[in-house]
């Protein structure tokens, strides 16, 4: 089935399992009918209401056909480029994030001393809400706050830093919070992964002389490259979603614009600056950016695959 | 599996990590500490202990903001959405998992490939299409959203546990006369329970602490949940006063934390699902 690698979940689907029974067709009809009709009212129809709508001038009361006026605006006034670039610099993140989640996860699968008790104190921040941890950010690296006040106790004053006056520090402690938040997650999706190596292998290879390093890079990392594509996917989907309440909570994307995302101007178009077709079109172009990396990252990891074999 | 690491590299290696666990913990313990002290405490000294402790934060979250009210949206909407979500997902996936029919494997693709759909995408025209129909700033609007949010992740889940339920106990009810419905009231569902409860924590955890959709539709006071009241609300009249602030932020996420310390269990298990194949 062809069909099957659709948007490339390939390894989501479940083969499903030919029960003998006479079906009726009619209870399987009401038991989906409700998710269906949630799915389509509140993910397709929207979802295609915005595509239309980035072509358009939108208020409550008209709507106008204005062709790509939309897009062409975003980017001649520049703001796109911006967007992006900060994107991006969120994006380039995730291979240090996943770096330090697997060196991590593979420590916790050779059971250093601790690792049941780090490993629900490493996952803790992922069960607070965005707003909590970026309220708590901003509050203990403000100017006056706690951080600060330490150093200059220190007397130490040249490393006081205005955390939240400048883009790069501001995107440091953006880039923070969420890697803080999420790590924890990595290292249990990694670390349930790895417990599908068979320890054998391993210990042949500790045999054989491999080092740590050795092991860690040439065993543990092919055997779960199908992992690492399936977390890849989510944090790529959550990079767009989550960042959202940490840019509100921390800088609210600024200073000026200098860490507004797309995701995050989506919000402000529509909701602040009432230009709901713009707002519209950086949707859709959102969607497909998200739509072409995944598949990107999919067909990438098919091709690690099939070199592997 | 100990091999090949030397003991000064544990040592170096368990004080990382301790260091790390401590960030977690301190994060916790600032909230809890500075919620006892006044605003002049704080000022001269953020990071000690309270001089004395003052109860006057508390109070005030009582008085003036009020969270009693935002307790309860948050439960209102939280449990509302996840009842919705968990009954229709339940009974869609004992259809995927136990029944065959034609275009199943297509329709089940096209319900968890919405999963690649950012939801602030949507947010504008859910806004619209709310608006439309007056239901902006109520709580029914947000319920049927976050259940419809959840979904994909959730027909997933359950798709995939309710498979492992062995077919011969259906079969022998079915002789038994057993119908459809009954099958999926009386077996599925008690033999399912252990994925319920697990979908049922980690959708709780998420709608909870849910910000973007909750900050466009619940914008009067009277039905914001404690995670909106806290980015808008405290973020704006509280945010000179961080004692305060920190009481506010330390309220919103004890009711997660206690489900956390309970049931972490269960929610580092859903997290990896299908993390691995199979």
């Amino acid at each position: 089935m062809g069909n099957n690698n659709l948007f490339g979940f390939k390894h989501l689907m479940i083969k499903f399992k030919r029960v003998p029974r006479k079906s009726d067709a009619f209870n399987i009809f009401i038991s989906i009918l409700p998710i269906l009709l949630l799915t389509l009212l509140i993910l397709v129809y929207p979802l295609l209401s915005v595509f239309f709508h980035g072509f358009t001038k939108w208020t409550i009361s008209e709507t106008r056909f204005i062709g790509l006026d939309n897009f062409r605006n975003l980017i001649s006034n520049g703001s796109l480029v911006l967007l992006l670039k900060n994107n991006l610099i969120l994006l380039l993140t995730i291979p240090i994030q996943i770096f330090f989640s697997l060196i991590i996860a593979y420590l916790f699968y050779e059971e250093i001393w601790g690792w049941r008790i780090f490993r629900i104190l490493f996952y803790l921040p992922a069960v607070l809400s965005t707003v909590v941890i970026g309220f708590l950010f901003r509050t203990i690296f403000a100017l006056n706050g706690p951080l600060n006040e330490i150093i200059r106790f220190l007397h130490m004053d040249f490393l006081v830093v205005n955390w939240l006056g400048s883009r790069p520090t501001a995107f440091i402690l953006v880039i923070a919070a969420f890697i803080w938040s999420q790590y924890g997650v990595a290292v249990l999706i990694f670390l349930a992964g790895m417990s599908s190596i068979e320890p054998s292998v391993l210990e042949s290879a500790v045999v054989d002389g491999a080092n740590w390093w050795q092991r860690f890079f040439r065993i543990v990392l092919p055997m779960i490259v199908g992992t690492i594509e399936f977390y890849l996917v989510v944090l790529i989907i959550g990079f767009f979603t989550a960042s959202f309440g940490f840019i509100y909570s921390i800088t609210a994307g600024g200073p000026g614009y200098g860490t507004t995302t797309l995701e995050y101007m989506i919000y402000i178009k529509a909701f602040k600056h009432n230009m709901l077709g713009q707002s519209s079109a950086l949707a859709t172009i959102l969607f497909v950016i998200v739509l072409v990396i995944v598949i990107i990252v999919l067909k990438v990891f098919r091709k690690m695959g099939e070199w592997q074999e | 599996m100990k091999r090949g690491l030397n003991k000064i590299s544990k040592i170096v290696i368990f004080v990382i990590m301790l260091l790390m666990a401590m960030t977690s913990i301190y994060f916790l313990l600032f909230m809890v500490i500075n919620s006892f002290k006044t605003q002049t405490d704080y000022i001269l000294s953020p990071l000690a202990l309270p001089r004395e402790i003052s109860f006057s934060n508390y109070v005030m979250m009582f008085k003036s903001y009020n969270i009693v009210k935002l307790f309860t949206n948050s439960l209102i909407i939280v449990s509302s959405a996840i009842f919705i979500e968990v009954l229709f997902c339940s009974l869609a996936a004992y259809a995927f998992a136990k029944t065959k029919f034609k275009g199943k494997n297509l329709i089940f693709l096209f319900f968890i490939s919405m999963m690649i759909i950012p939801f602030q995408v949507l947010m504008l025209p859910l806004y619209m299409m709310f608006a439309k129909i007056n239901l902006i700033n109520t709580r029914i609007s947000l319920i049927i959203i976050y259940s419809a949010v959840s979904i994909p992740f959730a027909l997933y889940f359950l798709t995939t546990n309710f498979r492992r339920i062995p077919n011969e106990i259906m079969e022998s009810a079915r002789i038994d006369g057993a119908s459809y419905f009954r099958i999926y009231w009386s077996i599925i569902l008690p033999i399912g329970k252990p994925a319920l409860i697990t979908l049922f924590i980690l959708d709780y955890v998420w709608i909870w602490n849910e910000l973007a959709l909750g900050l466009i539709f619940l914008q009067s006071e009277e039905v914001k949940t404690i995670t909106v009241a806290a980015a808008t609300i405290l973020g704006n009249r509280y945010s000179f006063n961080q004692p305060l602030l920190l009481t506010g932020l330390f309220l919103s996420c004890l009711p997660i934390l206690i489900l956390y310390s309970f049931a972490a269990r269960f929610i580092m298990k859903g997290t990896t699902a299908g993390a691995v194949k199979g």
